[in-house]
């Protein structure tokens, strides 16, 4: 599954993924390939194989950690308008509040209005924890407003965790800046490794006063990148490396940067599917480019683990995004607002509230781990997919009419897998469906056996049914994980007794603006 | 440290320069992205409602300080960097 022979190889081993292998004897419990087989809950919460070192650095990072983004926020701010770098998936003029992907905002901010905005947040949200500047152009090509924001902070709510997303370009230049300024996570847009690659994927640099095109231009692109990777790597900054998959031009290449970041030190490697439309007037959108389908692009992540933990829930948010990852609350704070609201930092106050969060985290992973253990005697090869109506904290706490999203999870006899994410658009608005929309969302999640909700209503609920889905609501409000594997079991029982036929659900032929995922 | 990745380059004079021409920023095209503004060598462009503006009489076109015109060369916008052919070219002193 690893190896990529040609194009289409990762849709061929998507669909023997989910397919029920031959039984064979000794297929007993987990299995043992880590490649598919984590579950994603454990005795510490979600710490698993990390080093102590190193989950004390993640774990209320909602974006370094999976299990860490059902239970804390993150927010952007826009200090970082200039980029130094022009790309095909970009086009900066495009603003829209309903829109998001990386690199839209709607306001800039000064360092001055962002630490306002950080503490105000910090007060109204007590579960945000990390602050990063991703832009909306790119961090280091505004070195003097990202670093003064950086201290600024750090000196008025030293709890935040402080973070930058650069494309690398000027990162060797920023390396001691970014330690000095107690920076300890970096995300670097990495698309290729191979510069004929990147002269499809970047038209133009601006590098040392000149602007260069070409494969001239991503050589020195890729060289910088790597080279910021390594410098950051010696000095025990964490990296994330975004890739964005880009069909029949990086797509097979991005197994070998996979190979090129994790052999530098990176830490999470984050393949997001491009998101391209004509309307959003980027050279992709206009050229017809289109993106990934959910299926090719949990192929090639499923093909890139192994070395290197492989991020799934990242929802390619705004660089001026606020709050738990799948809710932006963003538009609740505009300069106006914020300059108004009347600001106490209280840092016991958010100690206090971030406990909670973490006895809620250890219980969870404590249900999750018995339920576990009622699994360890099952045989079975049954692999399948579910989706999840929550709003956060690891609990199936949402109406299927509300959704904006839905969690997936891949069970198997190993336990329940967070393996990614489905955007939806809300089926339910003003107390009534509709009808196309009910049936977009189906076609969405059509790969999936069940879907978990707080609450259905009477017709999408016979429409799942008709579909193939089940909907199951008998877990409302409970821990998600612990929901999945106990309805796993009794699948299990089931289809052993012969009451289930277990059969392979079809390909989601999610719609693009579905599958940004 | 912004200094250390844009180095400004003082030269005494561009006597022996060829003429120059100013450039301006079309706003209605300008992302107010600022790219263009700590690039330039004359401390010409700033901010004005939004988006940017050329002082015309300070460009220089960049010549004696880079090969090419800084603000044209970082602008995330074709074409919103122009020469503006209203106004006189730019007489180098001398």
């Amino acid at each position: 599954m690893n190896a990529v022979v040609g194009r289409g190889t990762y849709v061929k081993a998507a669909v023997n993924h989910g397919k029920m292998m031959q039984p064979t004897t000794d297929h007993k419990g987990c299995c043992a390939s880590a490649k598919t087989g984590q579950a994603s809950c454990g005795s510490k919460a979600g710490q698993g194989d990390l080093p102590t070192e190193i989950w004390e650095k993640v774990k209320d990072h909602p974006c370094y950690s999976e299990d860490a983004h059902h239970h804390y926020a993150r927010m952007h701010v826009a200090v970082a308008p200039a980029c130094n770098i022009q790309c095909n998936y970009c086009n900066r003029k495009y603003d829209c509040a309903n829109e998001s992907r990386p690199g839209v905002v709607s306001e800039k901010l000064t360092p001055e209005q962002a630490v306002r905005k950080v503490l105000a947040i910090a007060t109204t949200i007590p579960q945000m924890t990390v602050l990063g500047i991703a832009g909306p152009g790119d961090a280091l090509a505004n070195p003097a407003k990202t670093f003064e924001t950086f201290e600024l902070v750090s000196k008025a709510a030293p709890d935040i965790k402080l973070c930058l997303s650069t494309n690398g370009l000027a990162l060797p230049d920023y390396v001691d800046t970014i330690v000095r300024s107690k920076i300890d996570h970096v995300t670097i847009t990495i698309n290729m490794v191979d510069p004929e690659i990147g002269a499809q994927i970047y038209p133009w640099i601006f590098f040392n006063h000149k602007r260069y095109t070409g494969i001239e231009a991503a050589k020195i692109l890729t060289d910088r990148q790597l080279q910021g990777l390594e410098m950051l790597s010696e000095r025990g900054i964490l990296c994330k490396i975004n890739s964005v998959m880009i069909p029949n031009i990086n797509d097979d290449h991005l197994v070998e940067v996979n190979k090129a970041v994790t052999s530098r030190g990176a830490f999470l490697h984050n393949i997001m599917p491009l998101i391209s439309a004509p309307e959003h007037g980027t050279a992709f959108g206009r050229n017809g480019q289109r993106g990934p389908t959910a299926q090719e692009l949990k192929a090639l992540q499923d093909a890139c683990e192994g070395q290197i933990n492989m991020m799934r829930h990242c929802r390619q948010c705004r660089a001026d995004a606020v709050g738990l990852l799948g809710d932006d609350r963003g538009p609740e704070f505009t300069t106006d607002q914020v300059m108004k609201m009347d600001v106490q930092y209280d840092l016991e106050m958010r100690k206090a509230y971030q406990k909670r969060v973490e006895n809620e985290r250890v219980s969870k992973a404590e249900a999750c781990q018995k339920e576990l253990e009622k699994l360890s005697g099952e045989i079975s090869a049954i692999t399948l997919l579910v989706a999840v109506a929550t709003k956060g904290s690891g609990l199936i706490n949402e109406h299927f009419g509300h959704a904006k999203e839905f969690q997936m999870y891949e069970l198997s006899t190993c336990g329940a897998k967070f393996v990614g994410v489905r955007r939806v658009e809300v089926y339910c608005q003003g107390g009534y469906g509709e009808e196309d929309r009910l049936s977009t969302i189906v076609r969405g999640i059509r790969d999936c056996h069940a879907v978990f909700v707080a609450k259905i209503g009477g017709g999408p609920k016979s429409n799942l049914i008709k579909a193939g889905i089940e909907p199951v609501d008998q877990f409302a409000y409970e821990f998600i994980e612990k929901s999945a594997i106990a309805w796993f079991r009794s699948y299990l029982d089931k289809v052993r007794r012969g009451e289930v036929q277990h059969g392979e659900r079809g390909d989601a032929a999610v719609p693009l603006r579905i599958s940004a995922a | 440290m912004g200094s250390a990745a844009t180095p400004r380059f003082r030269f005494g004079s561009l006597r022996h320069k060829e003429i120059c021409v100013p450039f301006k920023i079309i706003a209605s095209q300008c992302t107010g992205c600022s790219a263009c503004e700590p690039l330039c060598p004359n401390v010409a462009i700033s901010e004005k409602e939004g988006s940017f503006v050329i002082e015309a009489t300070k460009c220089t076109e960049c010549v004696g300080h880079f090969d090419e015109p800084q603000c044209v060369a970082a602008c995330p916008v074709d074409n919103t960097c122009v020469v503006d052919t209203s106004l006189p070219r730019y007489q180098a002193p001398g």
